[in-house]
């Protein structure tokens, strides 16, 4: 009688046991997690905080001790060296982002509608084509589109950053809209 | 990226079934089929044809790969790029697989973590780099957290190849594994209760139902996405350029950064092209594969 008490008490004793340690596990992965992906979140406000100009040393202070937003309102004032258009710069920033994002869109997705909705015949030539460009990451092209952009007469212009975007983001737009 | 998460899973497992007899578009509906392709059929000329072919022209003479072999820098300029490709790809995606399955779990303070986990993938690229740089710098966090807590003087990472390729390689894990995360995690998703619910009737729970019902499910998606990270990862500039630019003494540079290095520092742009283009042997095999999708909805149990 008494073994047939303890058996299930043990049971669920150790039932409970690994359940905690799961959720005791999890949990500390979840924290390793967190300060993997905010180290260096971490360490670019510890910099931008640092009153000091030009210090990125660990001093020991896992906070400046008089953290100031001094190098925050030099940029927003474009004081700061090198940051004299810093409004402009972010302007430039945000029209490619923007305008990049809009026409890989609008060229992925018209082009996989053709493709996969409406079945154009060899359609898929289409798609492997369109793949094909990652065979030369864009990186490798930076020398010829450093030429071609001149002779297209955009050199010194947003839109040929615009153009190498949308280049070589669409074909996965295309490719992952016809799955 | 919305549709990344979206679409993404969906051909992991179910994708919908092809009519039998293909219909042709007839008039109006093939103008329109045509009007709509035009744009990128225009992109794709304009920007990676002729880019491509001029690419091509500028390197075609074979005595700039010569040239290339016999620079002392380029063979382990190789090697760095297939361990840089080869630690970074798969590392991560593995790292990735079993993470997704992680944030699967049903507790509100994991589906939290997750929008932290995420970060690294919204930050841009050049700033996280510059700021992993900062951190292993001397003095810099790594090693003033390694005195403060342990007393150990840090190591000089930038001062060492293997150090160094390996703090590449980390970066680049750190910055791009949240990514494929969360498209592992999308497709887990998609994965509906009653497979489960069938496999733990025979007896398939805990890491048994992993690899003989999730695993399956989820491994043309995750050859899928090894292909293509591969390609991606050849070409990545921006994390050896920033992280350990290639130092110490150009030890840790890849193609791409040796590419770089011989157009614009030495004035040798055509050896720069065919730096880079001496990579396509390898690539090209991944495109055709590639282009031959596995196919998503023949996924066996």
């Amino acid at each position: 009688m008494s073994v047939a008490l303890t058996l299930p008490l043990s049971a669920r004793r150790r039932y409970r046991l690994r359940r905690g340690l799961t959720e005791a596990g999890s949990a500390i992965l979840a924290i390793v997690l967190l300060i993997w992906s905010l180290a260096p979140v971490y360490n670019m406000f510890l910099i931008a905080l640092d009153p000091e100009e030009g210090e990125i040393e660990f001093d020991g202070n896992l906070w400046p001790p008089e953290p100031s937003l001094e190098g925050f309102r030099a940029v927003v004032t474009q004081e700061a060296r090198y940051l004299e258009d810093f409004w402009h710069q972010f302007g430039n920033s945000l029209f490619i982002g923007v305008l990049s994002m809009f026409l890989t869109v609008a060229i992925g997705s018209l082009a996989s509608f053709a493709v996969s909705r409406m079945r154009l015949s060899k359609g898929s030539l289409l798609t492997n084509a369109a793949l094909l460009t990652y065979a030369i990451p864009a990186s490798f092209l930076i020398v010829p589109y450093f030429r071609i952009m001149h002779s297209y007469g955009l050199s010194n212009n947003l839109w040929s950053v615009i153009a190498a975007q949308v280049t070589f983001a669409t074909p996965f737009a295309i490719l992952i809209l016809q799955l | 990226m919305q549709q990344v998460l979206g679409a993404g899973p969906t051909a992991s497992v179910i994708r919908p079934p092809r009519l039998p007899g293909r219909r042709t578009l007839r008039g109006s509906d093939f103008r329109w089929a045509i009007a709509f392709v035009l744009p990128y059929a225009a992109v794709f000329f304009v920007f990676v044809v002729y880019p491509f072919g001029y690419a091509l022209w500028m390197a075609h003479k074979p005595s700039l790969y010569a040239e290339l072999i016999a620079d002392r820098s380029y063979l382990p300029t190789v090697v760095n790029t297939l361990l840089f490709a080869g630690f970074g790809v798969n590392v991560k995606m593995f790292l990735a697989l079993l993470l997704s399955g992680f944030f699967m779990r049903r507790r509100w303070w994991i589906r939290a973590s997750l929008a932290v986990f995420v970060l690294p993938w919204v930050i841009a690229a050049a700033q996280a780099c510059v700021s992993f740089h900062w951190m292993l710098q001397e003095q810099g966090l790594v090693d003033g957290l390694l005195s403060a807590l342990f007393g150990i003087d840090g190591p000089i990472w930038f001062n060492q190849r293997w150090l160094a390729l390996g703090s590449d390689i980390i970066v680049y894990i750190w910055k791009w594994m949240p990514f494929w995360t969360v498209i592992f995690l999308a497709a887990r998703m998609r994965i509906t209760g009653d497979i489960y619910d069938a496999a733990e009737v025979d007896g398939a729970t805990g890491t048994r139902r992993f690899v003989y019902v999730t695993f399956p499910l989820l491994a043309n998606l995750y050859l899928l996405c090894t292909l293509l990270s591969t390609l991606w990862i050849v070409g990545d500039f921006t994390t050896i350029y920033l992280v350990s630019g290639g130092g110490p003494a150009g030890t840790t540079d890849v193609l791409a950064t040796l590419g770089f290095h011989y157009a614009f520092d030495s004035a040798r742009p055509a050896l720069g092209v065919a730096a880079v283009l001496s990579a396509l042997p390898v690539l090209i095999p991944i495109v055709i594969l590639l282009m031959r999708r596995p196919q998503t909805s023949e996924v066996e149990l």
